[in-house]
């Protein structure tokens, strides 16, 4: 790999980020080699390591970044910060199973945290829509039989009550879930790729 | 180095390195590596991410006919270099009784 070809695959891996991040990282690089002198070229390279691996790390430090400036995160940031982060540690120089074990865990937990959620949303849905159909009962007898329609009526509402709260507090504990979760991720992989080098 | 340099403790050196004058990337990067084994990828991150708190802030100066970006400690850098070094300094004495323990306990 030589200079140009470094620069290409780290263009290509913060394809996604802002501009200004972008060129922030791309101009701090291209200093760094300026420093280094063109007859250090091939040592910085390898020193640097793979530029696949730098723009992962940007982007995962930036999406975490960006849910805490947030002052209301939303699900979909915190699922995308969690990705990022994922995708940050395959492509970390952790040995390669460890790599893949975390990895794979936290691929593990964002399914089984979106499949609850899932659920949790189909119930409350579920709950609202019965209490539809409760309510229109009641409306429905309320010729034959007054208060058979107002105890249905009741029940109706009750369930609509119930499950718009319950809704409200699913949406807030995901959004601070997925949250929290890129941020420890994160900050593990920070730990990680900091000290593998050191550790050898 | 048998060590692992955590995130706070690199913030902390490189707030220090910056708290004797303002440097640039590739120096700054050489004289971390005097100290800790650290791989220059993870420098990046944690310059922009102590700029983005408000540590340190950025200036460029023309260098032979490019710009160089040179880094510089602020106010609030200093004051939280200093609560590092407090920090550390209470942490080092209490590892130095553990590892070294005896030798010279008054």
């Amino acid at each position: 790999m030589n200079r140009s070809e470094f620069f290409t695959k780290l263009e290509q891996g913060l394809s996604k980020v802002s501009k200004e991040e972008r060129d922030a990282a791309l101009n701090y690089y291209h200093e760094y080699f300026d420093d280094a002198g063109p007859e250090n070229e091939q040592r910085v390279i390898e020193e640097l390591g793979s530029p696949v691996q730098i723009a992962a790390r940007i982007k995962a430090d930036i999406a975490v970044k960006q849910l805490d400036e947030d002052t209301k995160p939303s699900m979909k940031k915190g699922i995308s910060a969690v990705w990022l982060v994922i995708l940050a540690i395959l492509a970390a120089p952790i040995a390669l199973p460890l790599a893949i074990g975390a990895a794979a865990l936290g691929i593990g937990l964002l399914a089984a945290l979106i499949g609850v959620i899932i659920a949790l949303v189909a119930g409350v849905a579920a709950f609202f829509i019965g209490g539809v159909v409760v309510i229109a009962a009641g409306i429905a007898v309320m010729a034959t039989s007054v208060p058979t329609a107002i105890f249905s009526i009741g029940v109706g509402l009750l369930a609509l009550g119930g499950s718009i709260l319950i809704g409200i507090l699913v949406v807030l504990a995901a959004r601070g879930i997925f949250g929290s979760m890129a941020k420890i991720m994160n900050k593990q992989l920070n730990k990680k790729s900091k000290g593998d080098d050191i550790n050898e | 180095m048998g060590f692992q340099v955590g995130s706070t403790l690199l913030d902390a050196c490189v707030l220090a390195v910056l708290s004797r004058g303002d440097t640039y990337g590739y120096v700054l990067t050489q004289t971390m590596r005097d100290v800790t084994d650290i791989s220059e990828s993870t420098l990046y991150p944690v310059l922009r991410r102590l700029q983005r708190d408000g540590y340190l802030t950025t200036y460029d100066q023309p260098y032979q006919g490019r710009n160089r970006r040179y880094y510089a400690i602020t106010e609030d850098g200093k004051k939280k270099f200093e609560g590092y070094k407090r920090d550390w300094i209470l942490y080092k004495t209490q590892v130095d009784k553990l590892l070294c323990g005896g030798d010279d306990d008054e």
